[in-house]
């Protein structure tokens, strides 16, 4: 009997003008948008095969000690078809004293589907529009057929008012759901049939679990457009009704907090974090440029390898620096030494005042996804974002993992040594040492060409390098399992399928006592 | 077959919409509701269909108690409104299957399958719903076209079709003559004779002084929620029931005792 409601709904809604022309519209709309997909996802997929492949490339080309420059790559976890803004950049190049903030690119073309400023995503639009359609196929499910007076009708039979709503609701969610599922698994089939070498099991949990979260979202606005539907007398009154809750909910309410309630309750606490951050770059800035001991070259460690600095005289004239082995490694072990005591620990600082504006901004987000917990676009957002693994605190594990990485190595070069040892500035092997300044230009008559020469010549034999690469510890992505997802979302989700039993209680509530007439 | 009780019923906002309402109709009768706009008629109809609740009183129907066991009544009744509601969607055929799956499904739920069906197992489901809307007059031509493009009166035989369908015993009739033409209102005519003469009993409200004397068998007049007369045809017969309508609706003539011969039998349980 349910069943043949159900059908006699699902076929009403099927021949239904107005659904007609919202399937085609929604299927356009989600194959455009899964093609775009896809096609970005292979882009990513592409981009970081290139940038493994020049990582490996400079991995295996290492010359010395101060050339160590390991790369932190994160691979794209998820065909997301929600926010993609912090898959864009995931490289961090892993550099000795370096505070390391952000991340970079190597191959990244521009992503045109993301704008970072505004957060306005393609995907963000789908959100943003099937949330409206949902609400305009479900605005006048039950008042509609009170006002054709086919509810009536269905009234005189002996019918439960539970079924009928229930058939209401599944109607249309059955409907919508399977609009959104079918470019869905289209898309990830089209996936699997190119890039079947790639997919991983963690690939197909993700979106899993966004195609599961998309169907709750669909359900919850399945039921907004049905409560709305028996709020009002006539369909005019519930689509304005739909219209402007639609308005409220995924403009007015993430315009506002974004633009005013955000920036009055986080403002200030940011802009004290954003102090301490200057703060501590000021004082790392002084101690590398001011603060440096008067026999530390500065000029010569950051050129990386002992032969090839260039530099800049006072005058502005380019001249040769040739030192002896000698005057060479105690500058620089006097340097390093500088740079472990003083700016290195000013770096860290500075990356923990970082963190802190960021984690403001998280806190801020969280008190968000709590204060709106009614609103499913926000609970929407905020679940996505933890599937796809691309929020702000992914963002800033992502950040520590590399600084653990880089610590490691600074702490091993410590421990070990080699960070104050000449085997860290590049020693070449004895038979290989140029002498001095003067020495080296002896041997060449004064020729500065003829030198320059024939350190290029030695600099790119890495034979002549009298060390070994030390063994450290490479970056390795955490890969979400199931295990891991469950508990990340389970608030999130909670409250989601909370506030869906809440609605549809309340549904259930007013149609037992609905007028029907 | 149709007992109403001391039928009350007040609105939210305190209107009081129905008073102590008697009513008694044996079955096969052809029972008009005659009164102005406002007098009752559809609230009667409304409270025995299950879309409002009565305040007070109590409604039977063959037996069945519509304070017991509502959704039981509400299987003996079949309604059809002025304006017949269908599917606009689906064609005429599509919607009396429709309702014809749903009552018969239902039925077999609260008669824990022992209904007759005694047409469907000679005929097919399609060929017995066919015969059916042919039965109602509806045109061959029309029985697979969208409902959207029928007109008044078809819709009407659709409606009644699916009255039929339901198989009730009783069936209310809200203003089932307004906006359709003497051809169809005839037809419409017809076809309530030939229903009531197959033993359904009818109910129907309605504003057509003329048309309620020439088919009722008794006729009941209400005035501000109260039910001010009740004849028989035969009473009637000689009188002007025009003249008697306005005497009453303009309170020329004080209404008639609730004791009437019509219900005096009727024993309250």
């Amino acid at each position: 009997m349910f069943t043949k409601l159900l059908n006699h709904e699902i076929l009403n809604l099927l021949k239904s003008r107005r659904v007609y022309l919202t399937v085609i519209m929604f299927l356009l709309l989600f194959t455009t948008v899964f093609v775009v997909r896809v096609l970005d996802y292979q882009k990513q997929v592409n981009q970081y095969i290139e940038d493994v492949k020049v990582n490996d490339e400079a991995m295996a080309n290492i010359e010395n000690y101060s050339h160590i420059t390991p790369r932190a790559i994160q691979e794209p976890i998820l065909f997301s078809i929600y926010n993609e803004g912090y898959r864009i950049q995931r490289v961090i190049n892993i550099k000795f004293y370096e505070a390391i903030i952000e991340t970079t690119s190597i191959n990244a073309e521009r992503n045109m589907l993301f704008f970072p400023d505004t957060e306005l995503d393609i995907t963000f639009l789908i959100t943003f529009f099937l949330s409206l359609f949902i609400l305009l196929i479900s605005y006048d499910s039950v008042n509609g057929e009170k006002q054709v007076g086919t509810l009536r009708l269905l009234m005189t039979y002996p019918l439960k008012r539970q079924s009928f709503i229930l058939k209401k609701m599944l109607g249309v969610f059955i409907f919508v759901a399977f609009v959104f599922t079918m470019p869905y698994f289209l898309s990830i089939i089209s996936l699997m049939v190119i890039y079947a070498n790639l997919l991983t099991i963690n690939f197909f949990i993700s979106a899993f679990f966004y195609w599961f979260l998309t169907i709750f979202f669909i359900l919850f606005f399945s039921l907004l457009g049905i409560f709305l539907s028996t709020c009002s007398k006539s369909p005019n009154q519930s689509l304005v009704y739909a219209i402007l809750t639609w308005m409220v909910l995924c403009i007015i309410i993430p315009i506002s907090w974004d633009y005013i309630i955000s920036p009055s309750l986080s403002n200030e606490r940011i802009h004290q974090a954003t102090q301490n951050y200057h703060t501590y770059t000021t004082q790392a800035k002084r101690a590398i440029e001011h603060d440096l001991p008067d026999d530390a070259n500065l000029r010569l460690v950051p050129m990386g390898i002992w032969t090839s600095s260039a530099g800049i005289e006072n005058d502005g004239i380019h001249e040769m620096s040739l030192w002896g082995y000698d005057e060479t490694y105690e500058q620089s072990s006097r340097f390093q030494s500088h740079l472990y005591e003083n700016y290195y620990p000013l770096i860290r600082a500075s990356e923990q005042a970082y963190d802190d504006v960021y984690r403001v901004r998280i806190n801020t987000e969280n008190m968000m996804n709590r204060v709106f917990f009614f609103n499913p676009i926000v609970i929407f957002h905020n679940l996505s974002m933890k599937i796809a693994g691309n929020s702000r605190v992914d963002h800033l594990v992502f950040l520590h993992t590399a600084r653990e990485l880089r610590d490691d190595l600074v702490n091993l070069g410590a421990t070990e040594g080699w960070l104050f040892d000449y085997r860290f500035y590049a020693h070449f092997k004895e038979e290989y040492n140029l002498g001095s300044r003067e020495e080296m230009l002896a041997r060449f008559d004064g020729d500065r060409e003829l030198v320059w020469e024939y350190v290029n010549d030695i600099e790119e034999n890495a034979e002549m390098y009298e060390m070994e690469v030390p063994v450290f510890r490479k970056y390795e992505q955490p890969h979400f399992t199931l295990a891991m997802m469950i508990p990340r979302i389970f608030e999130s989700m909670v409250l989601f399928v909370g506030s869906i039993v809440g609605l549809w209680v309340v549904i259930w509530w007013r149609f037992l006592g609905y007028d029907v007439r | 077959m149709l007992k109403i009780v001391e039928l009350c019923k007040t609105y939210e906002d305190g209107i009081l919409a129905l008073h102590n309402v008697c009513i008694d109709i044996v079955k096969g009768q052809i029972f008009a509701l005659l009164g102005a706009n406002g007098a009752g008629k559809s609230t009667t109809i409304n409270i025995i269909c299950g879309f409002i609740p009565a305040s007070d009183g109590d409604i039977w129907v063959d037996d069945i108690s519509l304070k017991d066991n509502p959704r039981l009544m509400r299987s003996k009744i079949a309604y059809l409104s002025e304006n017949v509601m269908l599917y606009d969607n689906f064609t005429g055929y599509q919607n009396l299957k429709f309702f014809a799956d749903i009552s018969h499904s239902e039925k077999r739920k609260l008669e824990k399958g022992n209904i007759s069906e005694n047409m469907e197992k000679s005929l097919s489901q399609k060929e017995y719903l066919t015969q059916i809307l042919r039965d109602v007059g509806l045109q061959d031509d029309f029985i697979h076209v969208n409902i959207s493009k029928y007109s008044k009166g078809m819709r009407q035989k659709v409606g009644i079709a699916i009255a039929l369908v339901k198989d009730a015993p009783l069936l209310l009739l809200d203003e089932p003559f307004s906006g359709l033409d003497p051809k169809a209102a005839y037809d419409f005519q017809k076809l309530l004779y030939k229903l009531r003469n197959e033993g359904k009993t009818i109910l129907m409200s309605t504003h057509d002084i003329f048309r309620a004397k020439e088919m009722a068998d008794i006729i009941c007049i209400m005035k501000e929620g109260e039910v001010v007369m009740t004849k028989t045809r035969d009473e009637l017969e000689s009188e002007d029931l025009n003249k008697i309508y306005l005497d009453y609706i303009e309170g020329r003539v004080a209404p008639m005792p609730l004791n009437m011969p019509s219900i005096s039998n009727f024993v309250v349980r």
